[in-house]
């Protein structure tokens, strides 16, 4: 099962769901999208609006490999559960976000070897590919110790 | 006595990353402000004291204009309710009004600015680095456009 995440901010991203809907047409696999405020239709995608977080837990869980768009918070959990990812970043010029800021994260992570990025002009099929045999980076956490530093910092005052 | 410390975000991507800290919680009297949605309504089933502000951005101007002034008055009635000691947030808009009118008050303004942001300073950022206590930035090169935060590296 391909989980797609579309994220949860009032912009549309319907150019990942057109993309991936031409993808499929004769693919037939399962793709379950999370479209939040992205209105599109499609026989070839399951699509959702919102999960709840237990919902979404239990999808990432199953999936083989999660399509986001270059949100940290998507992107974040996919890591942390281990799956292929492919980010795709909203892009300001088609109103997808306010800013490219995705485009910077993608990159960054994309160095780093987290994920695979998938920009404008990439096939995601040569990607989904790619997915089958990536090994991400392992991720390691430093919310411990940001933790311990606020906590010092806030009984200081 | 425990610490009155509020923890506030914007809904997604921010509070997504307020929420990286919430082990840390129960140490205080906590309070969680956020704006309310779909995927925030469930908020108050998995901790304490949470309340909520109005859903906008600045990307519809015209009804952000009275959602904004709603939400300043909010935020008084807020701050009057739960009286912090410690604001800790991540931004954005959303705490703006807030940390202002804490801060006429002496609390403390931590502001963590976000994950998302590699190279760019957030507005929220731009507005509250003067005010606040404890500016944090997750990526070093952060530090150039805020000299005077402290790199803590990732949240997560």
């Amino acid at each position: 099962m391909i989980l797609v995440l579309c994220g949860t901010q009032d912009k549309e991203f319907k150019r990942l769901l057109i993309n991936l809907e031409k993808y499929n047409q004769n693919k037939k696999e399962k793709i379950i999208v999370q479209a939040g405020h992205t209105k599109y239709r499609s026989k070839y995608l399951e699509i959702y609006d919102f999960f709840d977080k237990n919902k979404l837990d239990n999808l990432y869980n199953q999936a083989n490999v999660i399509i986001t768009h270059g949100g940290v918070g998507s992107i974040m959990q996919a890591i942390k559960n281990n799956k292929p990812t492919i980010a795709c970043p909203r892009l300001k010029k088609y109103q997808e976000h306010t800013n490219d800021h995705q485009l910077q994260i993608v990159n960054e992570f994309s160095k780093r070897g987290f994920i695979i990025p998938y920009y404008e002009d990439d096939d995601i099929e040569k990607l989904l590919q790619k997915a089958k045999t990536f090994k991400s980076k392992k991720f390691i956490s430093n919310n411990e110790e940001f933790r311990k530093k606020l906590i010092m910092e806030i009984d200081k005052f | 006595m425990k610490k009155k410390v509020m923890f506030i975000a914007s809904t997604g991507g921010h509070l997504n990353e307020l929420l990286m800290l919430k082990k840390i919680f129960t140490n205080y009297d906590y309070s969680l402000i956020t704006e309310y949605d779909k995927t925030t309504k469930n908020l108050t089933n998995h901790f304490r004291n949470v309340d909520y502000l109005v859903y906008g951005t600045k990307d519809h101007l015209f009804s952000y204009i009275f959602k904004f002034s709603y939400n300043i008055l909010k935020s008084f009635l807020l701050f009057l309710k739960y009286r912090p000691k410690v604001i800790v947030t991540t931004g954005t808009h959303t705490a703006v009004p807030i940390c202002y009118i804490a801060k006429i008050f002496g609390t403390k303004i931590v502001y963590i600015e976000t994950f998302a942001n590699i190279k760019t300073k957030t507005l929220a950022g731009k507005i509250i680095y003067p005010i606040a206590d404890l500016f944090i930035v997750q990526w070093e090169e952060m530090l150039k456009e805020y000299p005077k935060a402290k790199f803590w590296g990732w949240i997560y």
